[in-house]
């Protein structure tokens, strides 16, 4: 069936009329994406471009490019995704979205001094991009040249690539066809190919040759192709470390090397454990480059050996991760002696191979060595980047401190502290391997190792530490200070500075705030709002309470708490809502007014969590939160209506 | 960082005319004085949705933000009786329109809210109009629109056709409220919290709609469907390098 279709494909006015039919399509997603006023220029990649035969779509990659004033924050990327998929349900052979979203490039990042993503310089410098729809590109490339470092980043890519294809890409001989084209390609560039040519030489790859138009009904197993795949990788990366003359790194931990690795039982991910023997690996950097997300373990990570079929135990192990794992357990996994490193994100398994070049220091842990060595044709340029990226960081974070940005539409924010702590620390763990050849291997090590040579921030560092281990406990209670959000930002940017000043010694400052109350007629209410008041962690320095023309006992009510809290009382005889709240704006003294309601319980944490929202900027008008049901003694209809429907927790 | 954003918007030149707008519930809102000074008291036109035209100004001023912080939480107590409910929902929405109009926008707006997933999948922005004609329309609405016609062919004799509107009506509304389903609360619970649900619906979508009138606009809220919890689909998490 499949043969006599091939047959009818390659009918030529078929064949055009294919070509037409796929052009419409592209033609459709980019005037659909045009519509959007954040795209500088869209790009595309791959074997169409380059009018190739008809059944190469597979390969279609786009590279959209967004507009200076567009900031990753603000969620773009997710608005693009759904235009996208629009349009694909009609052209499947374009990929999924989420295929395509680490083809984003952010001029705004950029342009404040982050590199730009590593593939996309490559196929920018191969000149594979063609430029579909907007303007040139505004920003130099560093060279016109790819530079070995960057070439050692394209095969990891290719080899991630390679084991994450869906597989449906997976299983088309055409697929493997054209990794192993752009992993020769790298070897060129590399200047290795002559030695890494009997990697592509093998007999299983014998399926491979032959035309795009006859690989694309082929079936080639990826078990079969990976195994071949994943040797060339590590012949390749294994010839650029024997090829240029190799620097000895030898960093010095902190404070002692981490104890080699035992077996020990895992408690969080037993299945591994019991199916594979797995072991622990201390925590630590992983890689040498300051790799934003992924850069450090901070508990230990555990370490998987496999030793079957390398292509079938990643996707069991990922499979597992998705199942088994929690978000946040790490694995590394040394299937065939490469190793893998699998996250497990919110919703989704990632995974990045860890080659031995650029995560030298993550081998020579795993065999008991601390120092290692480095190619000195990657560890050069691999430097500057990392210089670079620091200085983009530091000015990130000192634009960051004391000030939000404002958005042209009308957004909240929300800050998660513990995600704030570890990409800071991540970033300072980062920066002292990278500019003191330090290797500090867990958080802790790190607040003893900064709270010793930064002697004058000690106290900081220690209210901070322990407002992590608040806030891991759930953060109920009595947070160690209040003003750690700004104080982050400050240390973190002093740090990176050359002659940067630590001075942060405003990390628990208080600001005044009153409470405003307004009630009418609900006496025992009231009792219960100010005997919650009474209970705060943060006592509040005023409250404002408006009686709006009571009749009951309110006057009682207020009387019997007026030696345990500073009310002021203003009666008014009939005022509206919004003149009796601006009573309270006009009688209080206090820098923040609070407002709560007479029918309103409030946890002891609600005045310090109020304080340190205003002190996260200068610029934070209001803060808010949820307001949950407080559900009645006698459950009703009415009531279940409440809890279900207007019922906002955190 | 996370930037939580009140509705999913598509992005477009004209983000300033954003219709929607967020707001803190005033039993839970700290505001600073300076902020108050520089964008304004409370309004004393507004009786009550005070606080939503406050928050309305902020998103509207130079350079102030909002924040949501963890533990600003407060437990409030619901009203206890249909009655003190339809008024509580309809002192809600009588005031909305005020707060829309006086952000001085004009245009029309008009935002098709998916039903599963609570974001907006269409839209009609054109901001030269004279006077401002916005609004969230869901399956609730639609459902209403097929009620109407089934009543209308009904009264001009078309039986059969009065027929498939009154059943496409039944169906569009038990889709519209699927949400209040499926709480193993049995068929008679289930069926009084419908009822509730909807007179609640109703009365805050009157209100905000009679409101919108008196205040010289046209405005059609969002139905209250489906419960906020699904609006977590809407947090974005931002760039992590501060």
């Amino acid at each position: 069936m499949v043969r006599h279709l091939v047959v009818l494909l390659n009918v030529r006015p078929f064949t055009h009329a294919f070509r037409a039919f796929y052009a419409s399509g592209l033609r459709l997603v980019l005037s659909r994406l045009a519509r959007h006023d954040t795209i500088h220029a869209v790009y595309g990649t791959g074997s169409y471009f380059r009018g190739e035969s008809l059944y190469g779509h597979s390969d279609i990659d786009l590279v959209i490019v967004l507009r200076e004033h567009v900031k990753r924050a603000e969620g773009v990327q997710y608005r693009l995704g759904r235009t996208y998929d629009r349009v694909r349900r009609f052209f499947p052979f374009l990929g999924s979205w989420s295929e395509k979203e680490g083809s984003l490039i952010f001029l705004d990042e950029l342009a404040a001094g982050f590199p730009a993503p590593v593939p996309f310089r490559v196929l920018m410098k191969e000149g594979a991009l063609i430029r579909l729809y907007g303007e040139e590109f505004p920003h130099d490339l560093g060279g016109a040249e790819v530079d070995p470092r960057e070439w050692v980043s394209e095969v990891v890519r290719l080899l991630r690539w390679a084991a994450l294809a869906s597989e449906r890409v997976a299983w088309r001989a055409v697929f493997w066809q054209r990794m192993f084209a752009k992993l020769r390609r790298a070897a060129e560039g590399l200047g290795v190919h002559g030695r890494v040519a009997s990697a592509f030489d093998r007999d299983e790859l014998a399926v491979l040759d032959g035309s795009p138009r006859r690989l694309f009904f082929t079936r080639a197993d990826p078990v079969d192709m990976f195994d071949p795949f994943l040797d060339a990788v590590r012949q390749i990366l294994g010839e650029v470390g024997r090829a240029s003359p190799r620097v000895s790194v030898d960093p010095r931990p902190y404070p002692v090397p981490p104890a080699s690795p035992s077996p020990v039982a895992v408690p969080r991910f037993a299945a591994i454990d019991t199916a594979t023997g797995a072991r622990r690996m201390a925590s630590g950097p992983i890689g040498l480059l300051p790799k934003l997300f992924y850069f450090s373990v901070d508990d230990e990570a555990i370490v998987v050996d496999t030793r079957g079929r390398a292509y079938r135990d990643l996707k069991k192990l990922l499979q597992r991760m998705k199942s088994e794992a929690s978000p946040g357990d790490t694995v590394i996994a040394r299937i065939g002696d490469f190793l893998f490193l699998l996250d497990r994100r919110d919703d989704y398994v990632d995974l990045l191979p860890l080659d031995p070049v650029l995560a030298a220091n993550v081998y020579a842990r795993l065999d008991g060595r601390s120092d290692f060595e480095v190619p000195a044709a990657v560890l050069g340029p691999l430097r500057n980047e990392s210089d670079r990226v620091f200085e983009a960081v530091r000015r990130a974070y000192e634009r960051h401190t004391g000030w939000l940005p404002k958005h042209d539409y009308p957004a909240i924010y929300r800050e998660d502290d513990l995600d704030t702590i570890r990409d800071a620390f991540d970033i300072v763990r980062a920066y002292i391997a990278h500019a003191r050849s330090l290797w500090i291997y867990d958080s802790a090590g790190l607040f003893r190792y900064l709270a010793e040579s930064h002697p004058e921030a000690r106290a900081f560092l220690d209210a901070l530490f322990h407002y992590r281990e608040f806030l891991r406990g759930g953060g109920r209670g009595t947070a160690p200070a209040n003003n750690l959000y700004r104080c982050v930002h400050k240390f973190v940017s002093g740090l990176l500075a050359v002659d940067g000043s630590l001075d942060v010694d405003d990390f628990d400052v208080t600001i005044g705030i009153a409470v405003g109350i307004v009630t009418r007629n609900r006496a025992d209410d009231l009792r219960n709002a100010l005997a919650s008041l009474r209970d705060q962690t943060r006592p509040a320095d005023e409250i404002v309470l408006v009686d709006n023309g009571s009749t009951d006992a309110t006057r009682q009510v207020v009387e019997s708490f007026e030696h345990e809290l500073p009310i002021r009382y203003f009666y008014l005889a009939d005022a509206s809502i919004p003149n009796a709240r601006n009573v309270v704006l006009e009688e209080s003294t206090r820098e923040v007014v609070a407002f709560t309601d007479d029918d309103c319980a409030i946890p002891p944490e609600w005045l310090s969590s109020i304080e340190r929202g205003f002190l996260r900027a200068d610029n934070v008008g209001i803060v808010g939160g949820w307001v949950e049901h407080w559900p009645a003694e006698i459950g009703t209809t009415v009531d279940l209506y409440y809890e279900i429907f207007h019922n906002h927790k955190t | 960082m996370i930037i939580e954003l009140p509705i999913l918007p598509k992005d477009r030149a004209a983000r300033r005319y954003r219709m929607a707008f967020f707001h803190f519930s005033n039993n839970n809102l700290a505001i600073r004085r300076q902020c108050a000074d520089e964008i304004g008291r409370y309004d004393p036109e507004m009786r009550t949705s005070e606080d939503v035209e406050i928050c309305f100004r902020l998103a509207a001023s130079e350079g102030w933000v909002a924040c949501r912080e963890p533990g600003v939480v407060v437990r409030h107590r619901a009203r206890r009786t249909l009655g003190a409910m339809i008024r509580q929902l309809w002192g809600w929405g009588i005031n909305l329109g005020k707060a829309y109009r006086k952000t001085g926008i004009t245009g029309i707006y008009l935002y098709w809210v998916s039903s599963s997933e609570h974001a907006i999948a269409l839209d009609l922005e054109e901001p030269r109009f004279p006077v401002l004609v916005t609004g969230f329309v869901t399956v609730f609405h639609v459902a209403h629109v097929a009620g109407l016609l089934a009543l209308v062919l009904a009264l001009a004799g078309r039986s059969a056709a009065a027929i498939v509107a009154g059943l496409s009506f039944v169906a569009l509304l038990a889709f519209a409220m699927r949400n209040v389903g499926g709480r193993g609360l049995g068929a008679w619970r289930t069926l009084r919290l419908g009822c509730v649900a909807y007179i609640a619906n109703v009365s805050f979508m009157t209100a905000a709609f009679v409101g919108g009138l008196r205040a010289g606009i046209v405005y059609i809220p969002a139905s209250m469907f489906p419960p906020a919890a699904t609006s977590e689909r809407l947090y974005y998490e931002g760039e992590r390098t501060g």
